[in-house]
């Protein structure tokens, strides 16, 4: 037989993940439409990339927030009384109940601090990958011919597609890297520790 | 901290409200999103590095935060308002088990407010505000005490501003991981 508190963490990790992917998704597209870096556009217009970011985040908490009412869960109509965590039982929730039926303790199958935080960076990270995935295929294969261009990181996503951008990014800083830190640490504070270190092994 | 619960039951309508925005999951996740977004913010390489910053500053300053909490949690075990004054407050949230001063969500929201104020002061007090409002509706769900939420967020703001000496002090090592992720396509 499942630990119930095993279940419901197992349910509240799940739905987390997908509310934060999606929301991530949604904000990596309305900020990339903004700065216009359409090697991470799902979408091949400006304008609908940020509505589809917009609609990302809204189904995102759409589906976090009411998918009580249809999955079984830690969150059984009746169980959820005054929001809090003790002594749920599993099955869907009433609407009147819905607004605190996430809200669950740790030690009753929900999610820590550290949790959320480390389901977050997965899911952004997954997010990016994703993006740049679809863009890339979309500039590839479907969309209009990407530039060539000679700018590297996010700069070249503006032009050009994920896969040339790393091409690019990785060759300009085998080249330069060595001349960048040297500028990096002509331009910092004399206190700094790398700066303190540098003028000690030079003397 | 009974004044502000003492509205609840007022309005259902608010009470749903509150219960859906003193959250774990909301007001952080939509802070983290805000973190992750300015990421990809900027017209140029000069701007985009000074947001870049931001959230390395703002990561930084969230695992201050939690050090600080968790130091301060180990040394003195403050019960929630639900433990103390259970007979004259109403709950609407889960019964936490951790210390209640200070206020870890808190310090976690305004540390990230904080970070990006250093970078952007129009984004960073909009966080500000919705930190604040964060911090109201916790104690209105009869989570924290006031002087929770308000250690909580100085721990928060002090620890952005010990992220943001740390990055001065090794500089030039932020530029230098901005350089190498750079160098893979991604900053």
């Amino acid at each position: 037989m499942t630990d119930p508190i095993q279940s419901a963490a197992a349910i509240m990790v799940r739905d987390y993940v997908v509310l934060a992917f999606l929301v991530s998704l949604g904000a990596l597209q309305i900020t990339t439409s903004i700065s216009e870096i359409r090697g991470l556009w799902l979408l091949p217009n400006k304008n609908l990339t940020r509505a589809l970011g917009i609609l990302l985040i809204i189904l995102g908490l759409g589906y976090y927030l009411l998918s009580p009412l249809w999955l079984e869960g830690p969150w059984a109509a009746g169980s959820v009384v005054d929001g809090t965590s003790e002594n749920r039982a599993c099955g869907t929730a009433s609407l009147d109940e819905i607004s605190g039926a996430r809200n669950l303790n740790d030690i009753h199958g929900g999610m820590a601090g550290t949790a959320y935080a480390v389901y977050f960076i997965f899911s952004a990270v997954l997010a990016t990958i994703i993006a740049a995935a679809i863009a890339g295929i979309r500039q590839r294969y479907l969309g209009p011919k990407t530039l060539s261009s000679s700018a590297d990181g996010l700069d070249a996503l503006k032009q050009t597609d994920p896969l040339s951008t790393l091409s690019v990014s990785l060759s300009n800083l085998h080249r330069g890297i060595a001349l960048d830190i040297e500028r990096m640490m002509q331009a910092t504070h004399r206190w700094s520790i790398p700066a303190i270190f540098e003028r000690t092994f030079r003397n | 901290m009974l004044f502000i619960n003492g509205f609840v039951g007022k309005s259902a309508l608010f009470d749903h409200f509150a219960k859906i925005a003193a959250s774990d999951y909301l007001m952080p996740l939509a802070f983290s999103a805000v973190i992750f977004a300015i990421w990809f913010i900027g017209r140029d390489i000069t701007e985009r590095r000074r947001y870049q910053r931001a959230t390395l500053i703002a990561a930084t300053a969230i695992g201050l935060a939690n050090l600080a909490v968790d130091i301060i949690d180990s040394a003195y075990d403050r019960p929630r308002p639900f433990d103390q004054l259970a007979d004259s407050m109403t709950l609407l949230f889960y019964r936490s088990t951790d210390p209640s001063f200070p206020a870890n969500p808190m310090a976690v929201v305004f540390a990230i407010a904080m970070a990006v104020m250093l970078a952007d002061r129009r984004i960073g007090w909009w966080l500000m505000a919705f930190a604040t409002i964060y911090s109201v509706l916790r104690i209105y769900v009869g989570s924290f005490y006031p002087t929770d939420v308000i250690g909580g967020a100085i721990i928060g703001i002090l620890a952005a501003l010990l992220a943001w000496f740390l990055f001065e002090l090794i500089k030039p090592v932020p530029e230098l991981v901005l350089r190498l992720l750079r160098g893979i396509g991604v900053a």
